[in-house]
């Protein structure tokens, strides 16, 4: 028992909880305890060093980091040269942060737009180690907050500047604000979207088919907050709508199954149409281990880059 | 409330029950204003819902409210425990509460007391405390049931009428304290049942019982009266039952089968004088105290003491050494010097500890006149007084009687009112009325008790006698006559029948009052010769016949047949007579007997007899009682014609009627029942003129004796006394008997109702009422009568005074109605005529009756039987009422009935579950409960899967 309990005070993934993350205040020391958890509890990422191609070479400027400088090539040429691999190659990531109301809906330690702003935080936390570029949108009806894509280190403070301000307010329109992010990100790269989706199908589906027309890679993460998986409420309730919805009183038990009917109908809407317009979708409970967003990310970004190999070598 | 405490055994449960239905509504509606608020996000998902399951849930969350409404609705019918009898929920429990109806006999049976740890007691007390006892037990029962108590004599007035609790038990208590003894009356159950069962028609409850507290005589429950059997039955019909309770002694015991024994009781039955009006200045007259003994075994040292207006008379008081079973018939003799109404009571002193105390006095009343009035009606008036002629005879043979007072009148006098001044009347060779008018007062006078007497004549017209007097039965006259008498007889004749040893008169009954004196005397019956008469059609053609209850033979001529039409017969006869030794070898011992008899008769066959001879031979062949000392040849008949055989028993008829055939002819004295009266007929004269019996016979000293019987017949009280007594019928709410006139002094029993009418323009419209116990201290002190009497000792009896009476009128008459009488006595009535023309003041005119308890009908303390008691129903009708015998020791618990209820019924729980288990259904339908332990079922495995994104 004691060892279980040494054994669990020593787990890294101890901050992967979101109970434990949740006594994390700042954002930012919240993304960061979360990522070195995840790093610490796994073997060495493949990520760093070992399964990353080697892609080009590009000549040394200062500030470059010199454990990239390939010898090799010096002791030829008596110049300095950075290996470049593959993720050191220009992923411009872009996350897309829905702050509307209903995100501001949980029960758990973390509501469902904690436990998104956590997720991105840790996200480009984590692509910012990875020195790749990251950028964030936060919206609601509008796009309230955008910080362009950077690699810089100091860039994360940005994003988790931005995302800690962007209090949930307002209704979504997510159609628009897919547009927006559509309009707003040049180049072809990596969106990923935290959002509850609580909005028009259609709509929705129209503003992600434009950011896949533009041939951009989409992920995204479906964060429901449990209560509105489970639907675990008794007794006689108001329910009050969120985002200019009606409100409701209701005997919840009575209504449960037909809850969860229509719940499951929406989920497998749109994941059809998120798996048709060939969208990476994630189901993500606001009670889940954050590790698991993060394996999910790490595996979708193994299985494009090997697309994109298969593709280059074409 | 009332209508829910019939409903339910615990109303008050139900009324809580009631309010506590709405619980579940109630429940829902705090619950809808009591609720959380959650901010939601997933709005749409809830809405689409509740939008596609609003209806479903509707119906579904009001179909289980409704359960939960209904199942505490159930609830509170099982706590309240419902009893409705409600379109088939009958049979789930019971039946609303029980309606007793309560009779309480008080017949005079009930006063037969005992004695009981040293304190007396009596069968009433025993029903008042069975009466609360059975009140007690019944109030145990849910809900209270109704109880109403009657006494048996007043079925309109109930004693108690309310449903028991503490309360109206003591209510009843003190109500039954107050009812300190039963009445004297005779009753019979069968119209009080009847009435109880109206009462029990108009009843709302579910049960409904008749308790009959009584000492159940066998003289009311001997399985006879077919009306009150078939009130048993319509009550056993009708769902209702019948208990019998017992309060008799000794107690009847529950296993006791048969009937229980019974006290032992003497009982006077009747006291009559043999005249009903005395002569103060007359002889004594007899008394007869008929006593019944209602034991096994005879009684011994008993005394009965006499009273005449309260004074004990030692000369008439005796003792009485023996009253066997069968019991007896007593008299003495009394005298009487004052005028008035003579109030005579006699009562016997025995050593009885047990019996009915009240039937040992008997009362009887003579009319006590210087002179006997007597009104002699002479077809020969005004030439009446002729000593050949019909009246002077007649009024020597009453004269030496004493105290009679002949007033002699031709027809006409019929035609005049007021005949009720006269005791009795004769017509005397009257040839007819003057008109219809005689013959209706005379028909009056006869129907309200009077008695008349008829004497043929040479002047009847016999047309005038059948048409008005005999009336096709309907009149006066008991036998029809026919056209002319007969021829009178030559000398010759005369001679003949004198000389032969024949009775030339037979008597048909020596106890009948008429002809009593000639018992011991009939041989001058012999010398009896009647010349002319007037015949009676033949039999065949009487209305009434003899043997009826209507008339009667007293005394017939001898037959004149000729021998030789009844020679063979009569051989024949006598070749029955079982005189073989061989073949009639139980009859040995008479056999020696039998056949001298046998052969008497062949002698009386032979021809140059008389039929008379043979009629004799007979005779003697019937009464002969042998020779004690030498009875191997002269054996005992009388025995023989005792015997029980069949065969014997068929002999002896045969051989009385071919006797009676051959002995008796013409009837010569008949006596006919006319309304409350008597007509007695003599179809010879009553002078010389058609016999000799008046003078000029060796038999005319019997004349005096047989007028002087008949006038104290014509004058007696009651019906004759060889004649059974009438059995009284009284009831609970009607009088016994009709109304009877003034001057029918019968016995009245308690309870019978009189009715005195006078002239309205005669009398005052009111008269005054006494009452006089008879006995010395048997009343309430009152105004004392007169001073004491001569020849009599003790305190005088005094007369209560029960104050006037007021009449009403009936067209042109007064009526005084009297039907009060609730105590043996006699009671005087004086009414007051009005003043008249003269100078004189009217003379206040006094009437009076006696009352006595109904011993015959009461006395008699033999118990039912059970066989007789208890009734069960049919086997194709097990849900009728019963008939139950409760005895002394018999359980009261089956009083104690506790309503089954809809709690008791077995059905109800497995409803209850069936619903509980629907409820429950609903419920986790619904969702109220969760499903699986409590785990909450996770999302669809398909929304919640992880998805791989399709290679571009």
């Amino acid at each position: 028992m004691a060892a279980t309990k040494k054994e669990k005070e020593e787990d890294p993934r101890r901050f992967l909880h979101p109970k434990t993350i949740a006594r994390i205040s700042r954002l930012d020391f919240r993304a960061r305890q979360v990522v070195e958890g995840y790093i610490s509890g796994m073997h060495r990422s493949p990520f760093f060093g070992h399964s990353v191609e080697f892609v080009q070479h590009r000549e040394y400027v200062p500030g470059d980091d010199i454990r990239h400088l390939d010898w090799k090539v010096w002791s030829k040429t008596d110049r300095f040269f950075i290996k470049q691999f593959e993720e050191e190659t220009n992923l411009r990531c872009t996350l897309v942060v829905d702050v509307s109301e209903s995100m501001h809906y949980g029960t758990g330690a973390l509501n469902k737009y904690n436990y998104a702003c956590t997720a991105a935080a840790c996200l480009a936390y984590l692509l910012i180690k990875q020195q790749d570029a990251v950028g964030c949108i936060t919206f609601d009806s509008t796009v309230r907050n955008v910080v362009p894509a950077r690699s810089q280190q100091n860039h994360i403070d940005a994003i988790v500047k931005v995302l800690d301000i962007s209090r949930p307010r307002e209704k979504t329109d997510i159609e628009m604000i897919l547009r927006r992010v559509t309009e707003s990100v040049s180049g072809r790269g990596l969106v990923v979207l935290f959002s509850d989706l609580l909005a028009d199908r259609e709509p929705m589906f129209r503003g992600l088919e434009m950011l896949c027309h533009r041939r951009h890679d989409l992920l995204v993460f479906h964060v429901m907050d449990d209560d509105e998986l489970t639907f675990p409420f008794v007794g006689s309730t108001r329910f009050e709508g969120m985002e200019q919805l009606p409100h409701l009183l209701c005997d919840p038990r009575s209504l449960r199954d037909g809850y969860i009917e229509a719940l499951e109908e929406y989920l497998i809407e749109v994941r059809r149409g998120c798996t048709h317009m060939g969208i990476d979708y994630h189901l993500t409970r606001t009670g889940d281990y954050l590790d698991a967003v993060l394996s999910k990310f790490l595996r979708h970004r193994m299985a494009s880059r090997s697309s994109t190999r298969a593709a280059n070598r074409v | 409330m009332s209508s829910l405490s019939t409903l339910f055994l615990n109303p008050w449960f139900m009324a809580a029950g009631g309010v506590l239905v709405l619980a579940p509504i109630i429940i829902h509606l705090i619950n809808r204003m009591r609720y959380k608020r959650v901010r939601w996000a997933a709005m749409e998902f809830l809405l689409k819902a509740q939008k596609r399951n609003r209806r479903r849930l509707i119906i579904e969350q009001l179909i289980l409210l409704a359960l939960r409404c209904f199942l505490v609705l159930l609830a509170g019918f099982l706590v309240a425990r419902f009893v409705g009898n409600v379109m088939g929920l009958e049979n789930l429990g019971g039946n609303v509460g029980t309606e007793y109806v309560v009779i309480l006999d008080d017949k005079m049976s009930m006063h037969d007391r005992w004695k009981e740890a040293g304190e007396s007691t009596n069968s009433f007390d025993v029903g008042k405390q069975r009466v609360q006892e059975i009140a007690l037990k019944a109030s145990q029962a849910t809900p209270a049931p109704k109880f109403q108590v009657f006494r048996l004599s007043d079925m309109s007035t109930p004693l108690f009428n309310d449903r028991l609790n503490d309360q109206s038990l003591s209510q009843l208590k003190a109500r039954l304290k107050d009812q300190e003894q039963a009445t004297l009356r005779h009753l019979k159950p069968t119209q009080a049942i009847k009435t109880a069962r109206e009462m029990l028609a108009k009843s709302l409850e579910g049960r409904k019982a008749i308790v009959y507290v009584s000492d159940l005589r066998e003289t009311d429950w001997n399985g006879t009266d077919k009306a009150l059997d078939q009130e048993l039955d319509d009550l056993m019909a009708k769902k209702v039952n019948v208990y019998l309770v017992d309060t008799a002694h000794p107690f009847r015991r529950d296993i006791q089968g048969g009937a229980p024994p019974h006290h032992d009781n003497l009982a006077i039955l009747d006291l009559r004088p043999e005249t009903r009006v005395v002569s103060s200045e007359g002889q004594p007259i007899e008394f007869s105290a008929t006593i019944a003994n209602y034991g096994p075994s005879e009684k011994k040292n008993v005394f009965l003491e006499v009273y005449v207006d309260g004074q004990l008379r030692f000369e008439a008081s005796q003792p009485i050494s023996s009253i066997p079973p069968e019991g007896l018939t007593h008299k003495f003799l009394l005298g009487f010097q004052q005028e008035g109404y003579a109030q005579v009571t006699s009562k016997l002193i025995a050593d009885e500890q047990t019996g009915i105390e009240e039937d040992n006095v008997r009362h009887t009343m003579v009319h006590v006149v210087k002179n006997i009035k007597v009104l002699v009606i002479d077809g020969n008036y005004p030439d009446h007084m002729k000593p050949s002629g019909d009246t002077v005879p007649l009024e020597t043979a009453l004269n030496s009687s004493k105290g009679y007072v002949v007033d002699k009148f031709g027809p006409d006098r019929l035609e005049t009112p007021n005949l009720d001044e006269y005791p009795s009347i004769y017509l005397l060779n009257v040839p007819r009325f003057k008109s219809e008018k005689g013959l209706k007062n005379l028909e009056d006078y006869v129907a309200k008790g009077g008695r008349v007497a008829i004497f043929m004549g040479d002047k009847v017209e016999p047309n005038f006698y059948n048409k008005s007097l005999y009336n096709d039965g309907k009149g006066l006259l008991p036998v029809p006559i026919e056209s002319k008498p007969t021829p009178k007889l030559s000398d010759n004749e005369r001679m003949d029948r004198l000389k032969g040893d024949q009775f030339l008169l037979f008597v048909r009954d020596y106890n009948h009052q008429v002809f009593a004196g000639l018992n011991g005397c009939q041989d001058a019956l012999r010398f009896l010769l009647i010349d002319q008469y007037f015949r009676a059609l033949p039999r065949s053609k009487w209305v009434n016949k003899p043997g009826e209850g209507v008339i009667r033979e007293l005394a017939t001529l001898p037959s004149r047949g000729q021998l030789a039409d009844f020679a063979r017969s009569a051989q024949d006869l006598a070749k029955r007579l079982p005189t073989d030794e061989a073949a009639d070898f139980k009859y040995r011992k008479y056999i020696p007997g039998l056949k001298k008899h046998r052969q008497a008769i062949q002698s009386a066959c032979l021809p140059g007899n008389q039929l008379y001879q043979l009629a004799n031979a007979f005779n003697t062949l019937l009464t002969d009682t042998g020779d004690s000392k030498n009875a191997a040849d002269r054996p005992n008949l009388v025995d023989f014609w005792n015997l029980a055989e069949p065969e014997i028993r068929q002999l002896r008829t045969d051989v009385e009627q071919f006797r009676d055939a051959i002995q008796y002819g013409d009837p010569l004295v008949l006596t006919k029942r006319f309304g409350n009266g008597r007509v007695v007929l003599f179809l010879t004269s009553a002078g010389r003129s058609w016999n000799d019996w008046s003078g000029g016979s060796m038999a005319q000293f019997t004349y005096p004796m047989v007028v002087g019987d008949l006038q104290k017949y014509l004058t007696a009280t009651g019906d004759d006394v060889s004649e059974t007594l009438p059995a009284s019928e009284g009831t609970s709410d009607q009088p016994a008997r009709a109304p009877r006139s003034l001057t029918d002094d019968q016995s009245h029993m308690i309870g019978d109702s009189l009715e005195v009418r006078r002239d309205l323009t005669r009398y005052d419209a009111k008269l005054h009422r006494y009452y006089s116990p008879g006995l010395p201290g048997a009343s309430r002190p009152g105004k004392a009568k007169t001073p004491p009497k001569e020849g009599g000792q003790g305190a005088p009896a005094r007369d209560e005074d029960e104050g006037e009476q007021q009449a009403t009128i009936s067209g042109k008459e007064l009526v005084f109605s009297f039907a009060d009488a609730r105590k043996p006595g006699m009671y005087r009535l004086k009414l007051f005529p009005r003043a008249g023309s003269g100078d004189q003041p009217p003379v206040p005119e006094e009437l009076a009756f006696v009352y006595n308890v109904d011993s015959a009908a009461e006395s008699n303390l033999r118990r039912a039987s059970r066989d007789h008691l208890e009734k069960e129903p049919g086997a194709d009708n097990p849900n009728h009422g019963k008939v139950f015998l409760v005895a002394s020791d018999s359980n009261l618990d089956m009083f104690r009935q506790r309503q089954a209820d809809m709690s008791e019924s077995p059905w109800i729980y497995l409803l209850f579950l069936v619903l509980l288990v629907v409820e429950q259904a609903l419920a986790v339908h619904l969702s109220f409960h969760l499903k699986g332990g409590g785990q909450q079922p996770a999302l669809a495995p398909q929304a919640a899967s992880q998805t791989t994104t399709a290679a571009a």
